[in-house]
C-alpha cells in the first residue's frame, strides 16, 4: 500500500482529487489543509508522493518543496503542485524548487492520474 | 397548493413561532424582514404582493443589523416542487442578512407530505449601525425599486441572461454523476459561504484565490473571472458584486438538484 499524502485547503477541489484517486489501487491517501501540518507529517512518517496546493496556509507550497527538496532523508520523495495561479513562470518557480510535477486547476481527471501513476512508479 | 398559499403558510407558521417567543421588538422586527424579504423574492411567483413602502424595506434592513434573532419551525407541504421553492427563498434570506448561519435547513421528502425544517441563527452584529454591505443591498433594492422595471423579480439582470455555471464543464468535472454532483455543489456552498464572510473582515488575495480555484471546479466562469480581476485589483467595495453571482451560481446549482441530475 503507498501512502500518498495531499495537502489543499479547499474542501471541494479535495473532494474532487480524492475521488479521481479512488481509480487507483493499492494507495492510501492522508489529507491535510496546511503547509506547515503537512510539512511536519512528511518528517514524522515520509508517504510515497506528496500532493499539495501552491498557496496554503502557514507554509506555501513551494516554500514545503523547496525544503524537502533541501533534506537528504526527503529529498527524493516525488512532490506534484497544482494551482490556479495564472502566472506564467509559474511552471519554473516549481522547477527551480525541484518539483516533481506541477498541474494547473482545473485539472482534467486524466492528466491527474497520469501524473499520480509517473511519479508513484519513479524509483 | 400555489405558491401564493406556500408562501402565505409559511409567513403563518412564522408569525406563531415568533409570538411564541417572546423578544418584543426584536421578534417583530425579526418577522418584519421576513415578510418583506419573501414578498420581495416572491415577486416573480406572486404579481402585486410586493406593494410595500420601501422605506419599511430599508428600515427593517437597518433594525436587524442591531438584533440577534433566531427562527426555527417546520412547514408541511403538499408538493415536493414547493419545498424546494421555499428552501430557495429562506437561503437568499439568510445570505442576504448575513452574518447568518443555517443551523439546520433541510426538506424531507415523505409520502404524503414534505417538510422543509428550518433554523435560521443570525448573530449580533458588533456595530450599530448597518455594514456597508446592508448599506449597499439597501440602495440596490432601492434602485431596483425606483428603476423602470418595477415589476420584474429583483434577482433579474443583466448577468442573469447568460447562466452562471458552464454546465457542460460542470457534468465533465462531476463524471456525469448526480450523487457526486450533489456532493461537490453542497461543498462549493459550504465553502464559498464561508469565504465571502470571511472577506467582509479580511479582504486578502489569498481568500479570493482559493475561491476562484473552487468556482473554476465547478465550471461558474463569471464568478472565477471576477474573482481573477479581483485578485488583482483587491478593491472590497467589489464584495457586493461577487456576493451576488455567488448567489446566482447556487441558485442554480439548487435548481440542478432534483432527482435524475442534469442533461445538458
Amino acid at each position: 500500500m503507498k501512502q500518498v499524502y495531499i495537502t489543499e485547503d479547499s474542501p471541494t477541489q479535495l473532494l474532487r482529487v480524492r475521488r479521481i484517486l479512488a481509480d487507483i489501487p493499492d494507495i492510501e491517501l492522508t489529507t491535510f489543509s496546511d503547509g506547515l501540518q503537512s510539512y511536519e507529517a512528511v518528517r514524522r512518517k515520509p508517504p510515497h508522493l506528496l500532493m499539495m496546493d501552491l498557496i496554503l496556509p502557514s507554509l506555501h507550497g513551494l516554500a514545503v518543496c523547496r525544503l524537502l527538496k533541501f533534506h537528504e532523508d526527503y529529498s527524493k520523495i516525488p512532490v506534484l503542485i497544482f494551482s490556479s495561479v495564472t502566472e506564467s513562470s509559474i511552471e519554473e518557480q516549481v522547477r527551480a524548487v525541484r518539483g516533481d510535477g506541477y498541474l494547473r486547476k482545473p485539472f482534467s481527471a486524466e492528466d491527474l492520474l497520469v501524473q499520480v501513476r509517473r511519479l508513484l512508479e519513479s524509483p | 397548493m400555489s405558491r401564493d398559499a406556500v408562501l402565505t403558510a409559511l409567513l403563518d407558521r412564522l408569525e406563531r413561532e415568533l409570538h411564541d417567543w417572546e423578544q418584543g421588538g426584536a421578534a417583530r422586527a425579526v418577522l418584519g424582514d421576513v415578510q418583506r424579504w419573501v414578498a420581495l423574492q416572491a415577486g416573480e411567483y406572486i404579481p402585486g404582493l410586493g406593494q410595500f413602502r420601501l422605506d419599511d424595506v430599508l428600515q427593517a434592513i437597518g433594525e436587524a443589523c442591531g438584533i440577534g434573532y433566531q427562527i426555527q419551525g417546520d412547514l408541511q407541504l403538499r408538493r415536493w416542487g414547493d419545498a424546494e421553492a421555499v428552501q430557495s427563498l429562506l437561503r437568499t434570506f439568510v445570505w442576504s442578512f448575513a452574518p447568518a448561519r443555517i443551523g439546520c435547513l433541510q426538506a424531507e421528502q415523505g409520502r404524503d407530505a414534505h417538510c422543509v425544517r428550518f433554523s435560521v441563527v443570525a448573530e449580533t452584529l458588533p456595530a450599530p449601525h448597518p455594514s456597508p454591505y446592508l448599506q449597499s443591498l439597501a440602495a440596490a433594492l432601492k434602485a431596483s425599486w425606483e428603476g423602470p422595471q418595477l415589476t420584474m423579480p429583483l434577482a433579474q439582470t443583466e448577468a442573469d441572461a447568460d447562466p452562471p455555471v458552464d454546465i457542460e464543464f460542470f457534468l465533465e468535472s462531476t463524471f456525469n454523476d448526480p450523487g457526486f454532483q450533489r456532493e461537490l455543489s453542497e461543498a462549493f456552498r459550504e465553502e464559498g459561504t464561508r469565504q465571502l464572510l470571511s472577506l467582509r473582515d479580511n479582504y486578502t488575495r489569498d481568500t479570493l484565490h482559493s475561491l476562484r480555484g473552487s468556482a473554476a471546479l465547478i465550471g461558474a466562469k463569471r464568478l472565477a473571472r471576477m474573482l481573477e480581476t479581483e485578485e488583482k485589483a483587491l478593491n472590497p467595495a467589489a464584495l457586493e458584486a461577487l456576493e451576488t453571482e455567488f448567489g446566482r451560481v447556487l441558485g442554480w446549482l439548487d435548481q440542478q438538484e432534483k432527482p435524475g441530475g442534469i442533461s445538458p
